[in-house]
């Protein structure tokens, strides 16, 4: 049973993170979803998987929060990232995309375009975020993504398709192509 | 022409193995002759990539453990309703079935007990039989005797293992208490030479217990240089992971296996698949997994002969190669 709960702890945590963009909000949104779990424990139906069921819950209190607060969308590339700020880091991800030295092994480039990826994610409109985040990140089929945003599964197919096409378009943008170049450099520009 | 909605979303259902196994096959064949829709699977896969290398982010911790237990008791008393007390009669039936079980194993433990005082006293009464007939006693003592180390040849084996294997621990420690970086690894050889010469000199013995005790004080003379090496290549490795250094053994796991996954179930460019092996081969040896780790490098070597890759991975390996124990 504990395991249980590790597994969706840190799932759900997860989506709500990148769902938000700030780890403070979304500590206090991960706390307001439990309760939430507390509080609606009589009106689980043990036919409903219970994962459809507790990201339901945490995706609606992630929309709520962002109508309550009216969350940012992803900003200019000039503007510094709230992830960032909050740790002291006044630099933007446009300083990223320009930096000349080499990139020594694959850890050193993932830190150093995991804010670009951030950056992306974050620029993605909420319906397509939160399809993203619930198929890639929280291993959650198509039908039950529909279950959990209240749409049709064509729908949700339809969102991830804009969510992957804009995604590309954006990481083009911002230079970060995944793929090592002959001198396992990422391709940039 | 682009694919379609249609063609879209079967791409998507594929690249998320959503697809029946039909569906897929039919889509595999399709895919063949298409080069919009390779191309668009391909822009999904790399979007995939891409989006992969976000960690994972800890949960905090607090009060969750107990809100959620709290929860999923509310669920099942929500559940059970009215029908919670026809349960009653397992308050009777389990502490009696509990009961039953501590006499029985009571009863058994005394049982046993009562056996094995039994066997003592007949082993202790034998030898004050034995002396009242007279070849015995002369021959027994001898024969004791004889016993005696033929018994303990038998288990030194045994024992040598055991004791290899206790004296390995405490000098290991000592070892890595004083670990040098450069530990010549000929001396260990050497030394087990110079310790025990006549397990080297002797061919083929018939005291097949001498031979075993030699290779097993081999192995113990050995071994201390796999500590100090593992010393080494985790101190290597733990330099080459700088994003690792520091975090939850967790993320480490699921970090490797996560690499491992996407090593496994998707369609990587060459030079991909090769960086991403190195990555894995860094972590392995972070976690300390050095034969897995050596695996790994030997896996880019070996499929990425003369690319940036292989060196990365020679280097790698030659870095935390552990003692030849052989």
């Amino acid at each position: 049973m504990k395991t249980e709960k590790r597994r969706h702890r840190t799932p759900v945590f997860n989506y709500i993170f990148r769902f938000t963009g700030d780890r403070a909000r979304a500590e206090d949104i991960l706390q307001e979803t439990w309760l939430k779990v507390v509080r609606s424990a009589q009106d689980y139906e043990p036919k409903a998987r219970f994962t459809t069921w507790l990201y339901t819950l945490a995706r609606n209190q992630c929309v709520d929060r962002a109508r309550r607060e009216k969350l940012r969308q992803a900003d200019s590339l000039d503007a510094p990232r709230p992830a960032f700020a909050s740790q002291g880091d006044n630099r933007t991800p446009a300083d990223f995309l320009v930096d000349p030295s080499p990139v020594p092994d694959q850890a050193a480039h993932n830190l150093r375009i995991r804010p670009l990826l951030e950056q992306a994610l974050l620029s993605l409109p909420e319906e397509q975020r939160e399809v993203f985040l619930l198929r890639e990140y929280s291993g959650q089929s198509f039908r039950e993504i529909a279950e959990v945003t209240g749409v049709s599964e064509n729908t949700a197919k339809s969102r991830m398709r804009y969510a992957l096409e804009a995604l590309r378009r954006q990481l083009e943008q911002l230079g970060v192509e995944g793929d090592w170049a002959e001198d396992e450099r990422t391709v940039t520009g | 022409m682009s694919p379609t909605d249609h063609d879209q979303d079967k791409l998507l259902g594929y690249a998320y193995g959503e697809l029946s196994s039909p569906e897929a096959k039919s889509l595999e064949a399709h895919l063949k002759n298409c080069p919009q829709c390779s191309r668009a699977l391909e822009d999904i896969r790399k979007v995939r990539r891409t989006m992969a290398q976000l960690p994972t982010v800890p949960a905090p911790e607090a009060g969750l453990d107990s809100l959620l237990a709290y929860a999923q008791q509310a669920a099942r008393r929500a559940q059970a309703g009215p029908a919670a007390h026809s349960h009653l009669w397992k308050w009777v039936l389990l502490p009696s079935t509990g009961v039953l079980a501590m006499v029985l194993l009571i009863v058994v433990t005394a049982r046993v007990a009562e056996e094995t005082n039994l066997s003592r006293l007949r082993s202790v009464a034998a030898p004050k039989v034995a002396p009242s007939s007279s070849p015995l006693p002369q021959a027994e003592p001898s024969v004791a005797s004889e016993i005696a180390p033929a018994a303990k040849a038998v288990e030194s084996p045994k024992e040598k293992e055991t004791a290899a294997k206790a004296e390995r621990k405490p000098s290991a420690k000592m070892l890595i208490l004083k670990a040098a970086p450069q530990a010549p690894r000929p001396s260990a050889r050497a030394a087990a030479v110079a310790e025990h010469p006549e397990d080297f000199a002797q061919p083929a013995s018939k005291d097949e217990s001498g031979a075993q005790a030699g290779r097993a004080r081999q192995k113990s003379a050995v071994a201390p240089q796999s500590a100090v090496a593992s010393q080494e290549s985790r101190g290597v490795a733990a330099a080459s992971a700088p994003a690792f250094l520091g975090g939850p053994p967790d993320a480490l796991d699921r970090e490797i296996a996560r690499t491992q996954d996407t090593l496994r179930t998707r369609t990587l460019a060459s030079q991909e698949r090769a960086g991403l092996l190195n990555h894995l081969c860094e972590l392995l040896y972070a976690a300390n997994r050095s034969s897995e780790a050596d695996s790994t490098c030997d896996q880019v070597i070996r499929d990425f002969p003369g690319s940036a890759a292989a060196d990365s991975a020679r280097q790698l390996k030659e870095k935390n190669q552990r003692a030849p124990a052989r």
